[in-house]
Protein backbone atom coordinates (compact mmCIF):
# COMPACT_ATOMS: atom_id res chain seq x y z
CA UNK A 1 0.00 0.00 0.00
CA UNK A 2 1.13 3.54 -0.76
CA UNK A 3 -0.21 6.54 1.12
CA UNK A 4 0.72 10.19 0.53
CA UNK A 5 -0.69 12.56 3.16
CA UNK A 6 -0.42 16.21 2.29
CA UNK A 7 2.99 15.62 0.74
CA UNK A 8 5.02 18.55 -0.55
CA UNK A 9 8.41 18.50 -2.18
CA UNK A 10 10.86 21.03 -3.60
CA UNK A 11 14.48 20.60 -4.65
CA UNK A 12 17.17 22.28 -2.54
CA UNK A 13 18.35 24.72 -5.21
CA UNK A 14 14.88 25.61 -6.53
CA UNK A 15 12.30 27.93 -4.97
CA UNK A 16 9.35 26.43 -6.85
CA UNK A 17 7.63 23.42 -5.22
CA UNK A 18 7.61 20.36 -7.49
CA UNK A 19 4.70 18.80 -5.60
CA UNK A 20 2.10 20.53 -3.41
CA UNK A 21 -0.35 19.02 -0.89
CA UNK A 22 -0.49 15.62 -2.58
CA UNK A 23 -2.99 13.20 -1.09
CA UNK A 24 -2.99 9.78 -2.68
CA UNK A 25 -3.77 6.22 -1.62
CA UNK A 26 -3.07 3.06 -3.57
CA UNK A 27 -4.30 -0.24 -2.12
CA UNK A 28 -2.63 -3.62 -2.54
CA UNK A 29 -3.42 -5.22 -5.90
CA UNK A 30 -4.64 -1.96 -7.40
CA UNK A 31 -3.74 -0.73 -10.91
CA UNK A 32 -3.22 3.03 -10.86
CA UNK A 33 -2.39 5.12 -13.91
CA UNK A 34 -0.66 8.50 -13.87
CA UNK A 35 -0.85 10.98 -16.71
CA UNK A 36 0.50 14.49 -17.12
CA UNK A 37 2.77 16.74 -19.13
CA UNK A 38 6.57 16.71 -18.86
CA UNK A 39 7.85 18.85 -16.00
CA UNK A 40 4.50 18.64 -14.21
CA UNK A 41 5.85 16.63 -11.25
CA UNK A 42 5.37 13.01 -12.43
CA UNK A 43 9.04 12.10 -12.05
CA UNK A 44 9.23 13.66 -8.59
CA UNK A 45 6.07 11.77 -7.59
CA UNK A 46 7.65 8.50 -8.79
CA UNK A 47 10.99 9.19 -7.08
CA UNK A 48 9.14 9.76 -3.79
CA UNK A 49 7.21 6.52 -4.29
CA UNK A 50 10.40 4.62 -5.07
CA UNK A 51 12.19 6.01 -2.00
CA UNK A 52 14.84 7.89 -4.00
CA UNK A 53 13.60 11.22 -2.58
CA UNK A 54 12.14 12.04 0.84
CA UNK A 55 9.22 14.48 1.17
CA UNK A 56 9.82 17.95 2.66
CA UNK A 57 6.28 18.15 3.97
CA UNK A 58 3.56 15.70 4.95
CA UNK A 59 3.96 11.95 5.42
CA UNK A 60 4.51 9.10 3.03
CA UNK A 61 3.90 5.43 3.85
CA UNK A 62 4.89 2.55 1.58
CA UNK A 63 4.32 -0.97 2.90
CA UNK A 64 5.70 -2.82 -0.13
CA UNK A 65 9.21 -4.04 0.56
CA UNK A 66 9.79 -5.53 -2.87
CA UNK A 67 9.46 -3.01 -5.70
CA UNK A 68 10.03 -3.79 -9.37
CA UNK A 69 10.85 -0.82 -11.60
CA UNK A 70 10.84 -0.46 -15.36
CA UNK A 71 11.74 2.80 -17.11
CA UNK A 72 12.32 3.79 -20.73
CA UNK A 73 14.77 1.81 -22.84
CA UNK A 74 16.53 4.82 -24.24
CA UNK A 75 18.87 5.29 -21.29
CA UNK A 76 22.60 5.52 -22.00
CA UNK A 77 23.59 2.67 -19.68
CA UNK A 78 21.92 0.06 -21.89
CA UNK A 79 24.13 0.99 -24.82
CA UNK A 80 27.32 1.56 -22.82
CA UNK A 81 27.31 -0.92 -19.96
CA UNK A 82 29.02 -4.15 -20.90
CA UNK A 83 27.07 -6.97 -19.30
CA UNK A 84 25.20 -10.03 -20.52
CA UNK A 85 21.45 -10.60 -20.47
CA UNK A 86 21.90 -13.15 -17.64
CA UNK A 87 23.98 -10.73 -15.55
CA UNK A 88 21.44 -7.93 -15.93
CA UNK A 89 18.52 -10.11 -14.83
CA UNK A 90 20.60 -11.19 -11.78
CA UNK A 91 20.70 -7.51 -10.74
CA UNK A 92 16.96 -7.71 -10.11
CA UNK A 93 17.78 -9.82 -7.01
CA UNK A 94 20.31 -7.39 -5.55
CA UNK A 95 19.32 -5.60 -2.37
CA UNK A 96 20.85 -4.03 0.71
CA UNK A 97 21.49 -7.28 2.58
CA UNK A 98 22.28 -9.87 -0.07
CA UNK A 99 26.00 -10.53 -0.57
CA UNK A 100 25.88 -13.45 -3.00
CA UNK A 101 23.22 -15.07 -5.16
CA UNK A 102 22.13 -18.49 -3.89
CA UNK A 103 21.26 -21.53 -5.98
CA UNK A 104 17.56 -20.70 -5.46
CA UNK A 105 18.23 -17.18 -6.79
CA UNK A 106 19.86 -18.62 -9.91
CA UNK A 107 16.78 -20.81 -10.43
CA UNK A 108 14.63 -17.66 -10.22
CA UNK A 109 16.79 -15.98 -12.87
CA UNK A 110 16.44 -19.02 -15.12
CA UNK A 111 12.65 -19.04 -14.64
CA UNK A 112 12.43 -15.31 -15.47
CA UNK A 113 14.54 -15.78 -18.60
CA UNK A 114 12.38 -18.75 -19.65
CA UNK A 115 9.16 -16.81 -19.06
CA UNK A 116 10.25 -14.08 -21.46
CA UNK A 117 11.86 -16.51 -23.94
CA UNK A 118 15.29 -15.08 -23.25
CA UNK A 119 17.26 -18.18 -22.19
CA UNK A 120 18.88 -18.51 -25.63
CA UNK A 121 20.01 -14.87 -25.41
CA UNK A 122 21.50 -15.17 -21.91
CA UNK A 123 25.13 -14.85 -23.05
CA UNK A 124 24.47 -11.91 -25.38
CA UNK A 125 25.55 -8.42 -24.39
CA UNK A 126 22.61 -6.10 -23.65
CA UNK A 127 24.08 -3.55 -26.07
CA UNK A 128 23.58 -6.07 -28.91
CA UNK A 129 19.81 -6.39 -28.36
CA UNK A 130 16.99 -4.64 -30.20
CA UNK A 131 14.78 -2.19 -28.27
CA UNK A 132 11.98 -4.73 -27.83
CA UNK A 133 14.33 -7.51 -26.69
CA UNK A 134 16.04 -5.17 -24.25
CA UNK A 135 12.74 -4.13 -22.71
CA UNK A 136 11.85 -7.82 -22.23
CA UNK A 137 15.18 -8.31 -20.42
CA UNK A 138 14.52 -5.28 -18.23
CA UNK A 139 11.03 -6.55 -17.48
CA UNK A 140 12.52 -9.93 -16.48
CA UNK A 141 14.92 -8.01 -14.20
CA UNK A 142 12.03 -6.06 -12.65
CA UNK A 143 10.01 -9.25 -12.02
CA UNK A 144 12.72 -11.74 -10.97
CA UNK A 145 12.55 -10.68 -7.31
CA UNK A 146 8.78 -11.37 -7.22
CA UNK A 147 7.88 -7.76 -6.31
CA UNK A 148 4.53 -6.88 -4.78
CA UNK A 149 4.55 -3.40 -6.35
CA UNK A 150 5.51 -2.73 -9.96
CA UNK A 151 6.30 0.80 -11.08
CA UNK A 152 6.37 1.52 -14.80
CA UNK A 153 7.76 4.87 -15.94
CA UNK A 154 6.72 5.30 -19.59
CA UNK A 155 8.17 1.89 -20.42
CA UNK A 156 6.68 1.95 -23.93
CA UNK A 157 8.44 5.16 -25.03
CA UNK A 158 10.17 4.61 -28.37
CA UNK A 159 8.70 1.13 -28.85
CA UNK A 160 7.14 -0.12 -32.06
CA UNK A 161 3.41 -0.95 -32.17
CA UNK A 162 3.78 -4.75 -31.77
CA UNK A 163 6.14 -4.55 -28.76
CA UNK A 164 3.99 -1.83 -27.21
CA UNK A 165 0.85 -4.02 -27.36
CA UNK A 166 2.79 -7.00 -26.01
CA UNK A 167 4.04 -4.95 -23.05
CA UNK A 168 0.57 -3.61 -22.20
CA UNK A 169 -0.78 -7.18 -22.39
CA UNK A 170 1.93 -8.37 -19.94
CA UNK A 171 1.17 -5.51 -17.52
CA UNK A 172 -2.53 -6.40 -17.54
CA UNK A 173 -1.68 -10.06 -16.86
CA UNK A 174 0.52 -9.02 -13.94
CA UNK A 175 -2.38 -7.04 -12.51
CA UNK A 176 -4.65 -10.09 -12.84
CA UNK A 177 -2.03 -12.07 -10.87
CA UNK A 178 -2.56 -9.65 -7.98
CA UNK A 179 0.42 -7.33 -8.39
CA UNK A 180 0.01 -3.65 -7.52
CA UNK A 181 0.72 -1.60 -10.64
CA UNK A 182 1.67 2.07 -10.79
CA UNK A 183 1.89 3.02 -14.46
CA UNK A 184 3.06 6.44 -15.66
CA UNK A 185 2.18 6.94 -19.30
CA UNK A 186 1.74 9.52 -22.02
CA UNK A 187 -1.11 7.56 -23.59
CA UNK A 188 -4.51 7.41 -21.84
CA UNK A 189 -5.32 4.32 -23.98
CA UNK A 190 -2.65 2.33 -22.11
CA UNK A 191 -4.58 2.83 -18.89
CA UNK A 192 -8.00 1.58 -19.93
CA UNK A 193 -7.75 -1.38 -17.52
CA UNK A 194 -6.56 0.79 -14.62
CA UNK A 195 -8.69 0.91 -11.45
CA UNK A 196 -8.07 4.63 -11.18
CA UNK A 197 -6.22 7.26 -13.18
CA UNK A 198 -4.65 10.47 -11.85
CA UNK A 199 -3.27 13.56 -13.52
CA UNK A 200 -0.23 15.54 -12.32
CA UNK A 201 0.33 19.07 -13.54
CA UNK A 202 2.03 22.05 -11.91
CA UNK A 203 2.83 19.93 -8.84
CA UNK A 204 -0.83 19.11 -8.22
CA UNK A 205 -2.35 15.64 -8.25
CA UNK A 206 -5.99 15.35 -9.26
CA UNK A 207 -8.14 12.52 -10.60
CA UNK A 208 -8.31 12.22 -14.37
CA UNK A 209 -12.08 12.80 -14.21
CA UNK A 210 -11.46 16.16 -12.51
CA UNK A 211 -8.93 17.02 -15.17
CA UNK A 212 -11.49 16.31 -17.89
CA UNK A 213 -14.09 18.39 -16.01
CA UNK A 214 -11.66 21.30 -16.07
CA UNK A 215 -12.25 21.24 -19.80
CA UNK A 216 -8.81 20.18 -20.96
CA UNK A 217 -8.97 18.32 -24.26
CA UNK A 218 -7.41 14.96 -23.41
CA UNK A 219 -8.48 11.70 -24.99
CA UNK A 220 -11.03 9.98 -22.77
CA UNK A 221 -10.27 6.46 -21.53
CA UNK B 1 73.22 -6.45 -19.97
CA UNK B 2 71.42 -9.74 -20.66
CA UNK B 3 71.68 -12.17 -17.76
CA UNK B 4 72.04 -15.93 -18.33
CA UNK B 5 68.85 -17.98 -18.69
CA UNK B 6 70.80 -21.17 -17.78
CA UNK B 7 70.32 -22.85 -14.43
CA UNK B 8 66.59 -22.31 -14.17
CA UNK B 9 64.98 -19.12 -12.87
CA UNK B 10 67.98 -17.56 -11.21
CA UNK B 11 66.11 -14.43 -10.16
CA UNK B 12 64.35 -16.30 -7.34
CA UNK B 13 67.70 -16.99 -5.65
CA UNK B 14 67.55 -13.42 -4.40
CA UNK B 15 65.17 -12.59 -1.58
CA UNK B 16 64.48 -9.08 -2.90
CA UNK B 17 63.38 -10.57 -6.24
CA UNK B 18 61.00 -12.99 -4.51
CA UNK B 19 59.49 -10.11 -2.51
CA UNK B 20 59.24 -7.95 -5.65
CA UNK B 21 57.51 -10.79 -7.52
CA UNK B 22 55.00 -11.38 -4.69
CA UNK B 23 54.28 -7.64 -4.45
CA UNK B 24 53.84 -7.43 -8.23
CA UNK B 25 51.29 -10.26 -8.11
CA UNK B 26 49.41 -8.69 -5.17
CA UNK B 27 49.27 -5.28 -6.87
CA UNK B 28 48.43 -7.00 -10.15
CA UNK B 29 45.39 -8.44 -8.43
CA UNK B 30 44.43 -5.21 -6.65
CA UNK B 31 44.73 -2.77 -9.58
CA UNK B 32 41.97 -4.18 -11.85
CA UNK B 33 39.63 -5.03 -8.96
CA UNK B 34 39.51 -1.35 -8.02
CA UNK B 35 40.40 0.24 -11.35
CA UNK B 36 37.66 -1.56 -13.27
CA UNK B 37 34.92 0.41 -11.52
CA UNK B 38 36.63 3.68 -12.43
CA UNK B 39 36.85 2.64 -16.09
CA UNK B 40 33.17 1.69 -16.12
CA UNK B 41 32.31 5.08 -14.56
CA UNK B 42 34.32 6.79 -17.32
CA UNK B 43 36.54 8.43 -14.71
CA UNK B 44 39.81 6.84 -15.80
CA UNK B 45 41.56 10.21 -15.54
CA UNK B 46 40.86 10.30 -11.78
CA UNK B 47 43.64 7.69 -11.42
CA UNK B 48 45.95 10.16 -13.15
CA UNK B 49 44.87 13.00 -10.86
CA UNK B 50 45.43 10.84 -7.77
CA UNK B 51 48.80 9.61 -9.06
CA UNK B 52 49.93 13.23 -9.43
CA UNK B 53 48.55 13.97 -5.96
CA UNK B 54 50.68 11.09 -4.67
CA UNK B 55 53.65 12.77 -6.27
CA UNK B 56 52.69 16.07 -4.63
CA UNK B 57 52.55 14.20 -1.31
CA UNK B 58 56.04 12.81 -1.94
CA UNK B 59 57.32 16.31 -2.72
CA UNK B 60 55.78 17.64 0.52
CA UNK B 61 57.30 14.70 2.42
CA UNK B 62 60.78 15.15 0.96
CA UNK B 63 60.81 18.90 1.57
CA UNK B 64 59.33 18.78 5.09
CA UNK B 65 61.25 15.71 6.19
CA UNK B 66 58.09 13.74 6.91
CA UNK B 67 57.65 10.12 5.72
CA UNK B 68 56.99 10.42 1.96
CA UNK B 69 54.71 7.35 1.70
CA UNK B 70 52.39 8.58 4.46
CA UNK B 71 52.30 12.10 3.00
CA UNK B 72 51.40 10.65 -0.38
CA UNK B 73 48.55 8.63 1.23
CA UNK B 74 47.27 11.79 2.96
CA UNK B 75 47.44 13.78 -0.31
CA UNK B 76 45.62 11.05 -2.25
CA UNK B 77 42.82 10.82 0.31
CA UNK B 78 42.40 14.64 0.36
CA UNK B 79 42.39 14.68 -3.45
CA UNK B 80 39.79 11.93 -3.63
CA UNK B 81 37.54 13.88 -1.25
CA UNK B 82 38.04 17.02 -3.37
CA UNK B 83 37.27 15.15 -6.61
CA UNK B 84 34.06 13.80 -5.05
CA UNK B 85 33.04 17.30 -3.91
CA UNK B 86 33.83 18.91 -7.27
CA UNK B 87 32.12 16.07 -9.21
CA UNK B 88 28.89 16.81 -7.36
CA UNK B 89 29.35 20.58 -7.89
CA UNK B 90 29.96 20.26 -11.63
CA UNK B 91 27.18 17.70 -12.18
CA UNK B 92 27.22 16.63 -15.83
CA UNK B 93 30.74 18.00 -16.31
CA UNK B 94 32.16 15.83 -13.53
CA UNK B 95 35.50 15.41 -15.30
CA UNK B 96 36.27 19.08 -14.63
CA UNK B 97 36.69 18.19 -10.95
CA UNK B 98 39.34 15.65 -11.93
CA UNK B 99 41.18 18.20 -14.07
CA UNK B 100 41.16 20.80 -11.26
CA UNK B 101 42.74 18.33 -8.80
CA UNK B 102 45.23 17.13 -11.44
CA UNK B 103 46.30 20.72 -12.19
CA UNK B 104 46.66 21.61 -8.51
CA UNK B 105 48.75 18.47 -7.91
CA UNK B 106 51.04 19.28 -10.86
CA UNK B 107 51.49 22.83 -9.55
CA UNK B 108 52.40 21.69 -6.01
CA UNK B 109 54.72 18.96 -7.31
CA UNK B 110 56.42 21.31 -9.79
CA UNK B 111 57.07 24.03 -7.23
CA UNK B 112 58.26 21.74 -4.42
CA UNK B 113 60.37 19.44 -6.64
CA UNK B 114 62.92 22.24 -6.94
CA UNK B 115 63.61 21.89 -3.20
CA UNK B 116 63.77 18.06 -3.11
CA UNK B 117 66.73 15.85 -4.05
CA UNK B 118 66.26 14.61 -7.61
CA UNK B 119 67.39 11.01 -6.87
CA UNK B 120 64.68 10.49 -4.25
CA UNK B 121 62.10 12.13 -6.41
CA UNK B 122 62.86 9.98 -9.46
CA UNK B 123 62.36 6.80 -7.47
CA UNK B 124 58.74 7.87 -7.02
CA UNK B 125 58.27 8.57 -10.72
CA UNK B 126 59.15 5.01 -11.75
CA UNK B 127 58.84 3.25 -8.38
CA UNK B 128 61.24 1.04 -6.52
CA UNK B 129 59.69 -2.41 -6.49
CA UNK B 130 63.12 -4.05 -6.17
CA UNK B 131 63.88 -2.13 -2.97
CA UNK B 132 60.81 -2.98 -0.92
CA UNK B 133 61.08 -3.16 2.85
CA UNK B 134 59.17 -5.74 4.93
CA UNK B 135 56.94 -2.94 6.25
CA UNK B 136 55.95 -2.04 2.70
CA UNK B 137 55.35 -5.71 1.92
CA UNK B 138 52.92 -5.96 4.85
CA UNK B 139 51.14 -2.77 3.70
CA UNK B 140 50.67 -4.28 0.22
CA UNK B 141 49.43 -7.60 1.68
CA UNK B 142 46.87 -5.69 3.81
CA UNK B 143 45.78 -3.55 0.85
CA UNK B 144 45.33 -6.60 -1.40
CA UNK B 145 43.38 -8.51 1.27
CA UNK B 146 41.02 -5.55 1.91
CA UNK B 147 40.53 -4.95 -1.84
CA UNK B 148 39.72 -8.62 -2.56
CA UNK B 149 37.31 -8.71 0.39
CA UNK B 150 35.66 -5.46 -0.74
CA UNK B 151 35.37 -6.63 -4.36
CA UNK B 152 33.76 -10.00 -3.60
CA UNK B 153 31.41 -8.78 -0.89
CA UNK B 154 30.13 -5.86 -2.96
CA UNK B 155 30.34 -7.48 -6.42
CA UNK B 156 26.63 -7.49 -7.31
CA UNK B 157 25.86 -4.22 -5.55
CA UNK B 158 28.75 -2.43 -7.26
CA UNK B 159 27.58 -3.79 -10.59
CA UNK B 160 24.03 -2.57 -9.84
CA UNK B 161 25.41 0.93 -9.13
CA UNK B 162 27.46 0.92 -12.32
CA UNK B 163 24.45 -0.08 -14.41
CA UNK B 164 22.11 2.49 -12.88
CA UNK B 165 22.57 4.37 -9.61
CA UNK B 166 18.87 5.20 -9.61
CA UNK B 167 17.76 1.56 -9.91
CA UNK B 168 20.34 0.58 -7.28
CA UNK B 169 18.84 3.14 -4.90
CA UNK B 170 15.37 1.70 -5.53
CA UNK B 171 16.77 -1.73 -4.55
CA UNK B 172 17.99 -0.03 -1.31
CA UNK B 173 21.66 -0.49 -2.21
CA UNK B 174 23.74 2.02 -0.15
CA UNK B 175 25.06 3.76 -3.28
CA UNK B 176 26.82 6.70 -1.56
CA UNK B 177 28.53 4.49 1.04
CA UNK B 178 29.79 2.06 -1.61
CA UNK B 179 31.10 4.95 -3.73
CA UNK B 180 32.86 6.44 -0.70
CA UNK B 181 34.49 3.15 0.35
CA UNK B 182 35.58 2.35 -3.19
CA UNK B 183 37.05 5.81 -3.75
CA UNK B 184 38.91 5.64 -0.44
CA UNK B 185 40.41 2.24 -1.29
CA UNK B 186 41.23 3.52 -4.78
CA UNK B 187 43.07 6.54 -3.32
CA UNK B 188 45.06 4.29 -0.95
CA UNK B 189 45.94 1.97 -3.83
CA UNK B 190 47.21 4.86 -5.95
CA UNK B 191 49.31 6.22 -3.06
CA UNK B 192 50.86 2.84 -2.22
CA UNK B 193 51.16 1.83 -5.88
CA UNK B 194 52.92 5.11 -6.70
CA UNK B 195 55.65 4.35 -4.15
CA UNK B 196 56.15 0.81 -5.45
CA UNK B 197 55.63 0.90 -9.21
CA UNK B 198 55.86 4.66 -9.69
CA UNK B 199 53.28 7.40 -9.97
CA UNK B 200 53.66 7.52 -13.76
CA UNK B 201 52.91 3.80 -13.94
CA UNK B 202 50.16 3.29 -11.37
CA UNK B 203 47.40 5.19 -13.16
CA UNK B 204 48.12 3.23 -16.36
CA UNK B 205 48.01 -0.11 -14.58
CA UNK B 206 44.68 0.81 -12.95
CA UNK B 207 43.08 1.40 -16.35
CA UNK B 208 44.86 -0.68 -19.03
CA UNK B 209 43.84 -4.23 -17.92
CA UNK B 210 40.12 -3.35 -17.85
CA UNK B 211 40.41 -1.34 -21.08
CA UNK B 212 42.00 -4.40 -22.74
CA UNK B 213 39.38 -6.80 -21.32
CA UNK B 214 36.50 -4.57 -22.48
CA UNK B 215 37.73 -4.99 -26.07
CA UNK B 216 36.80 -8.68 -25.98
CA UNK B 217 33.13 -7.86 -25.17
CA UNK B 218 32.49 -10.81 -22.88
CA UNK B 219 30.17 -9.33 -20.24
CA UNK B 220 30.84 -7.91 -16.77
CA UNK B 221 32.09 -11.05 -14.95
CA UNK B 222 34.40 -12.18 -17.73
CA UNK B 223 35.72 -8.62 -18.12
CA UNK B 224 36.69 -8.68 -14.43
CA UNK B 225 38.38 -12.09 -14.80
CA UNK B 226 40.23 -11.20 -18.01
CA UNK B 227 41.39 -7.85 -16.59
CA UNK B 228 42.88 -9.62 -13.54
CA UNK B 229 44.68 -12.12 -15.81
CA UNK B 230 46.03 -9.29 -18.03
CA UNK B 231 47.16 -7.36 -14.96
CA UNK B 232 48.87 -10.39 -13.36
CA UNK B 233 50.69 -11.21 -16.62
CA UNK B 234 51.78 -7.58 -17.08
CA UNK B 235 52.99 -7.06 -13.52
CA UNK B 236 54.82 -10.39 -13.21
CA UNK B 237 56.44 -10.17 -16.65
CA UNK B 238 57.50 -6.63 -15.75
CA UNK B 239 59.57 -8.07 -12.89
CA UNK B 240 60.96 -11.00 -14.91
CA UNK B 241 61.89 -8.90 -17.95
CA UNK B 242 63.40 -6.17 -15.80
CA UNK B 243 65.67 -8.77 -14.16
CA UNK B 244 66.90 -10.31 -17.39
CA UNK B 245 66.97 -7.18 -19.56
CA UNK B 246 67.77 -4.52 -16.93
CA UNK B 247 64.66 -2.54 -17.76
CA UNK B 248 62.62 -0.50 -15.28
CA UNK B 249 60.00 -2.92 -13.82
CA UNK B 250 57.03 -0.51 -13.67
CA UNK B 251 57.54 0.83 -17.17
CA UNK B 252 58.00 -2.74 -18.49
CA UNK B 253 54.68 -3.80 -16.90
CA UNK B 254 52.88 -0.93 -18.62
CA UNK B 255 54.60 -1.84 -21.91
CA UNK B 256 53.40 -5.45 -21.62
CA UNK B 257 49.85 -4.29 -20.80
CA UNK B 258 49.85 -2.01 -23.87
CA UNK B 259 51.08 -4.89 -26.07
CA UNK B 260 48.28 -7.15 -24.74
CA UNK B 261 45.73 -4.39 -25.38
CA UNK B 262 47.00 -3.96 -28.96
CA UNK B 263 46.88 -7.74 -29.44
CA UNK B 264 43.22 -7.80 -28.27
CA UNK B 265 42.47 -4.91 -30.61
CA UNK B 266 44.02 -6.83 -33.49
CA UNK B 267 42.15 -10.00 -32.48
CA UNK B 268 38.85 -8.10 -32.46
CA UNK B 269 39.55 -6.53 -35.84
CA UNK B 270 40.49 -9.86 -37.41
CA UNK B 271 37.53 -11.75 -35.90
CA UNK B 272 35.15 -9.04 -37.13
CA UNK B 273 36.64 -9.17 -40.62
CA UNK B 274 36.36 -12.97 -40.67
CA UNK B 275 32.73 -12.79 -39.56
CA UNK B 276 31.94 -10.25 -42.29
CA UNK B 277 33.71 -12.45 -44.85
CA UNK B 278 31.75 -15.50 -43.67
CA UNK B 279 28.44 -13.63 -43.96
CA UNK B 280 29.24 -12.36 -47.44
CA UNK B 281 30.20 -15.82 -48.64
CA UNK B 282 27.32 -17.65 -46.98
CA UNK B 283 25.20 -19.56 -49.59
CA UNK B 284 22.04 -17.61 -50.45
CA UNK B 285 18.87 -19.55 -49.73
CA UNK B 286 16.48 -20.06 -52.68
CA UNK B 287 13.50 -19.11 -50.56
Amino acid sequence: MIEFRDVGFSYEDEDKAMLRHVNFTMKDGEFVGILGPNGGGKSTFLKLTLGILKPNEGSLTITDSRIGYLSQTTSVQDHDFQCTVYELVCLGLVDRKKLFLSRADKEKVRAALDEFELWDYRKKLISELSGGQLQRVRLAKALVGDPTLLVFDEPDAGMDEANHHHLIHIIEKLHQRGKSILFVSHHPHDLEHADSVYFIEGGELITYAEELERGHHHVSL
Amino acid sequence: MLKSWKGGITMFRYEFMVIAFVVALLLGLTFPLLGGTVVYKKLSSSGDALAHSALAGVAIGLVSGLQALYMSIVCCVISFLLIGLLRRKFGKHAEIGVVVVLSAAIAVTGILSGYASSGNFESYLFGSILLISYDELYVVIALAAISIFFFFFTYHRQMACLYSEEEAKIARVPVRLLDFLHSLLFALTVAIGAKIVGSLVVSSMLVLPTAAALLLKKGYRMTCIISVIVSLISMSSGIVLSYYLDWKPGATSVGVAVVILLFFLLYRGVSRALLRHKRLNAPVSDQ
